[in-house]
C-alpha cells in the first residue's frame, strides 16, 4: 500500500526538482542576457554623450555640410526618444549610419582632420563603435542561447509556465552596416 | 639620450606626429629605427651601401655599440651612421641633403615623411 | 565558451594530478635513498611542503612578482588612450566581466604577456617597443591573444604547471647534488639485509632525479604550446581579423631586440618566447611556443574567422590531426572575417607611437614646449643648454 505511493511521491519530487533545474537555468540565461545588454547599453550611452562634443568641434569647419550635421542631431534625438529595446536598436542603427556619413564627409576637410581635438574624438567614437560591435556580438550569442532554451523541449514547457519570452537580437540594418565608420586615423 | 658626436643631452622634436632627436650643439639629427620604418615603410627601404670614410666611428646613442658608416639615398651621396638595431644618425644638414637627393631623383616618399621633411628640414636653393 | 572553460579546468586538474604524482614519487624515492628504508613518507612530506609553499607564493604573489620583474608600469586611459580602448574592445569581445589592468614595460623589444590568477583581477602588459611598431589592427590582435589566455584560464593552468615543474626541478637538483657530495645512506651503512631492495631503490631514485625534471618540463611545454594555438584561434575569433595578429607576430619575430627582465619561468607567458632568437625556434618538444612561422601561416590561410576555420588551416599547415579542444569547435559561430584598413595603418602607428613616447617623457620628467609653428619640443631633465631652438621656424625657447 505504502510502496506505490512512495514511488509516485518520489517521481513527483524528481519531476519538480527537474523543473526547478530548468527554471533556474532559464533565470540564469535571462540574467546573462541582461548583463550582456548592459554592456551594449554602456557603449551606446557613451556614444550618445560624445556626439554634442563632436558637433561642437566640427561645426566651425563643416559649415557647408548642414544636412549631414542635421541628420546626426536628428538620429541622436530619435535614440533619446526610443522606448522599447527593438525601437532603440532601430534608432541606434540610424545613428551609426548618420555618423558614418559625417566621418566620410570629414575626409575632405584637411584642417578638421589635423585638429587634435577632432583626432581624439574620432578615436573615441570609432573605438566606441567597435565596442558596440563586440558587445553586440556577445549579446546576440547570449540571446541565441536563451531563445534556444525557451523554444526547445523541455525548456519551452517551463518557459511557457513562467512566462519566459524570446529576447530581441541586436541586428544591424543593411544600410547601417554599409555606412558604419571604419577605424581610421588621420 | 646623448648626442653621439658631442655627448650632450639631446631634445626631441615632434611635428605632424613624427619625432626626431636633435643635438643642441652640433645640430645632428637622430631617427629612431621605429621612426624610420614608420616613415619609409618596410616595403620600400632606402638604397644603402657601406661607406669607406675616415670620419670618426660613433657609438649608438641607445645601445652604445659602434655604428656603421653608410651612404644612403638614390645617389648614395649622403653619409650617415647607422645602428642596425636602434636607428640612424644624420650630421647637420645631412637630412636636407637626403631630402634634396630624393627630390632630384623624383623618388616618391611617404606623404607623412615628405610633410615632415618639408616642414622641419626644408630643402632650400635651386635644383 | 562556458564549456570550454570547464574543459580547461578538467585538463588543468588532470595535469596537476599527473605532475603531482611525479613530484610525490620523486620525494618518496629521495627519502628512501638518502634517509634509508622507511624514510619514503618523510621525503614525500618534504616534497609536498616545498610544492605547497611554492604554489601559495605563486598564487598570491605570482602576477605581482612577474610584473615587477618585467618592470611594468600601470597606465590609465589618459596615458595611452588607444591601447586602453583596444583592451576595452577586446574585453567586450571576449565577454569578460571586468577589464584587466593595463601595464606598459619600457623595453624596445616588442612583446606582451597576460598575468593574474582569475579573469576578475587579470592584467595585460605590453612593451613600449610593441606599441611603437604595431598599428591598431595588429595591436588589437596581440591584445586579443592575451585576452584569450585570460578568458581560457591559461594563466592559472600555466601557473600550476610551472610551479610543479619548478618544484620537481629543485628537488631533483638538490638530490643530485646530495648524491654527488655525500652519497646515499643505503650504500654506506645498510650492508645487512635488503641489499637488493636498496639497490633497486637507488636505481629508481637516480632515474627519477634525472628523468622527472625532463618529464615535468615536457608536460609543461606541451601544455604551453597547445594553449598558444588556442589563444591564436581565439584572437582571430574575437577580432574577426586573423591578419592583424599574423602581421603583428611577423613584426615581433623580426625585431632584433632582446627583451630584458625575463626568466625561464616567465618566458612561456609571453606572446612570443622572449628567450629564443627569432627563426631558430624549432617545433621540438622543448620549446614553449609553436614555431612562429607556422603560427603566422595558419592565421594567414584561415578561410574565416572562427575556431573551425583555424582548425582546418592548422591541419593544412601541419598535416596533423587538429589542435583545438572539441568544446571550442562545438561552440564555433563561424564568424565572418572583417576587413582591415591598410591605408590607415601608418597613421595609427604614428599616433600610438607618439602616445607611448609622451607617456615615458612624462614619467621621465621631460618639459613639453609647444612652439607656435606647430612643432612640439620635449626637453629632457638633464638638458644643459639654457635654450632650445625650434628647427622648423627658428624660434628660440628660453628654458630658465
Amino acid at each position: 500500500m505504502m510502496f506505490p505511493l512512495l514511488i509516485v511521491l518520489g517521481l513527483i519530487v524528481l519531476l519538480v526538482a527537474w523543473g526547478v533545474g530548468i527554471y533556474n537555468s532559464l533565470v540564469g540565461l535571462r540574467n546573462r542576457v541582461k548583463e550582456a545588454w548592459a554592456q551594449v547599453d554602456v557603449q551606446l550611452k557613451r556614444r550618445f554623450d560624445l556626439i554634442p562634443n563632436l558637433m561642437e568641434t566640427v561645426k566651425g569647419y563643416m559649415s557647408h555640410e548642414r544636412e549631414t550635421l542635421e541628420a546626426v542631431t536628428q538620429a541622436r534625438a530619435a535614440v533619446g526618444g526610443a522606448g522599447s529595446i527593438p525601437e532603440r536598436i532601430q534608432a541606434e542603427g540610424g545613428l551609426t549610419a548618420a555618423l558614418g556619413r559625417l566621418f566620410a564627409v570629414s575626409e575632405s576637410y584637411p584642417d578638421l582632420k589635423a585638429s587634435q581635438n577632432f583626432m581624439a574624438l574620432q578615436e573615441e567614437l570609432t573605438s566606441t563603435e567597435n565596442k558596440i560591435g563586440f558587445a553586440r556580438q556577445f549579446y546576440n550569442e547570449t540571446v541565441m542561447n536563451m531563445n534556444n532554451k525557451v523554444q526547445m523541449f523541455p525548456g519551452n514547457i517551463v518557459a511557457g509556465m513562467f512566462n519566459f519570452k524570446n529576447e530581441a537580437f541586436f541586428e544591424v540594418t543593411e544600410e547601417a552596416q554599409r555606412e558604419a565608420p571604419k577605424v581610421k586615423f588621420d | 639620450m646623448k648626442c653621439p658626436a658631442c655627448r650632450v643631452p639631446m631634445y626631441a622634436v615632434e611635428f605632424k606626429q613624427v619625432e626626431v632627436d636633435l643635438c643642441p650643439d652640433c645640430g645632428g639629427v637622430w631617427f629612431d629605427r621605429g621612426e624610420l620604418s614608420l616613415l619609409l615603410g618596410v616595403e620600400r627601404p632606402l638604397e644603402t651601401e657601406p661607406a669607406a670614410t675616415d670620419e670618426d666611428a660613433r657609438p649608438c646613442p641607445l645601445c652604445d655599440k659602434t655604428m656603421d658608416k653608410l651612404n644612403i639615398g638614390p645617389s648614395l651621396r649622403v653619409l650617415v651612421d647607422r645602428c642596425p638595431d636602434c636607428g640612424m644618425w644624420f650630421d647637420r644638414r645631412e637630412v636636407e641633403d637626403l631630402g634634396r637627393d630624393l627630390r632630384d631623383n623624383e623618388v616618391g616618399i611617404d606623404p607623412a615623411l615628405a610633410e615632415f621633411l618639408n616642414g622641419v628640414f626644408p630643402v632650400k636653393g635651386d635644383r | 565558451m562556458w564549456e570550454q572553460i570547464a574543459a580547461n579546468r578538467r585538463k588543468s586538474f588532470l595535469l596537476v594530478v599527473g605532475a603531482a604524482l611525479l613530484l610525490m614519487a620523486l620525494g618518496w624515492f629521495l627519502g628512501e635513498y638518502f634517509g634509508g628504508r622507511g624514510f619514503g613518507p618523510f621525503g614525500l612530506g618534504i616534497a609536498a611542503v616545498v610544492w605547497f609553499v611554492m604554489t601559495l607564493f605563486a598564487y598570491y604573489q605570482g602576477d605581482q612578482v612577474m610584473l615587477s620583474i618585467a618592470g611594468a608600469k600601470k597606465v590609465d586611459k589618459a596615458d595611452l588612450p588607444i591601447l586602453f580602448n583596444v583592451v576595452e574592445e577586446m574585453t567586450l569581445a571576449a565577454g569578460l566581466s571586468r577589464m584587466p589592468a593595463v601595464y606598459v614595460i619600457d623595453d624596445p623589444a616588442p612583446n606582451a604577456f597576460a598575468a593574474g590568477r582569475r579573469p576578475e583581477n587579470a592584467a595585460v602588459a605590453v612593451t613600449s617597443g610593441l606599441l611603437r611598431q604595431l598599428n591598431r589592427d595588429e595591436l588589437q590582435g596581440v591584445v586579443a591573444h592575451e585576452m584569450a589566455h585570460i578568458r581560457n584560464r591559461d594563466i592559472q593552468l600555466m601557473l600550476f604547471a610551472g610551479v610543479l615543474a619548478g618544484a620537481i626541478v629543485i628537488l631533483a637538483e638538490v638530490g643530485l647534488r646530495g648524491m654527488w657530495f655525500g652519497g646515499g645512506r643505503s650504500r654506506s651503512r645498510r650492508s645487512s639485509g635488503g641489499q637488493d631492495g636498496s639497490a633497486i631503490v637507488a636505481i629508481l631514485a637516480i632515474a627519477l632525479m634525472i628523468l622527472a625534471p625532463i618529464l615535468a618540463q615536457l608536460i609543461y611545454f606541451a601544455v604551453s604550446r597547445k594553449r598558444e594555438y588556442l589563444a591564436d584561434a581565439s584572437a582571430a575569433t574575437f577580432t574577426r581579423y586573423p591578419e592583424g595578429l599574423a602581421s603583428a607576430l611577423d613584426k615581433i619575430a623580426r625585431a632584433p631586440q632582446q627583451l630584458g627582465g625575463v626568466t625561464q619561468a616567465t618566458a612561456p607567458m609571453y606572446i612570443i618566447n622572449p628567450l629564443k632568437r627569432a627563426g631558430k625556434a624549432a617545433a621540438n618538444a622543448t620549446s614553449t611556443h609553436p614555431p612562429i612561422d607556422e603560427r603566422i601561416r595558419i592565421l594567414r590561410s584561415m578561410a574565416g574567422a572562427g575556431f573551425a576555420a583555424y582548425e582546418e588551416s592548422y591541419r593544412q599547415a601541419t598535416g596533423k590531426q587538429g589542435v583545438l579542444p572539441g568544446s571550442a569547435l562545438k561552440e564555433d559561430e563561424a564568424r565572418a572575417p572583417r576587413s582591415g584598413e591598410p591605408e590607415a595603418r601608418d597613421a595609427s602607428r604614428r599616433t600610438i607611437a607618439r602616445q607611448v613616447d609622451d607617456f615615458f617623457y612624462r614619467q621621465g620628467g621631460y618639459r613639453r614646449i609647444e612652439c607656435a609653428c606647430g612643432t612640439v619640443l620635449k626637453i629632457p631633465p638633464d638638458f644643459r643648454a639654457p635654450r632650445a631652438g625650434c628647427p622648423r621656424c627658428g624660434a628660440v625657447h628660453e628654458l630658465g
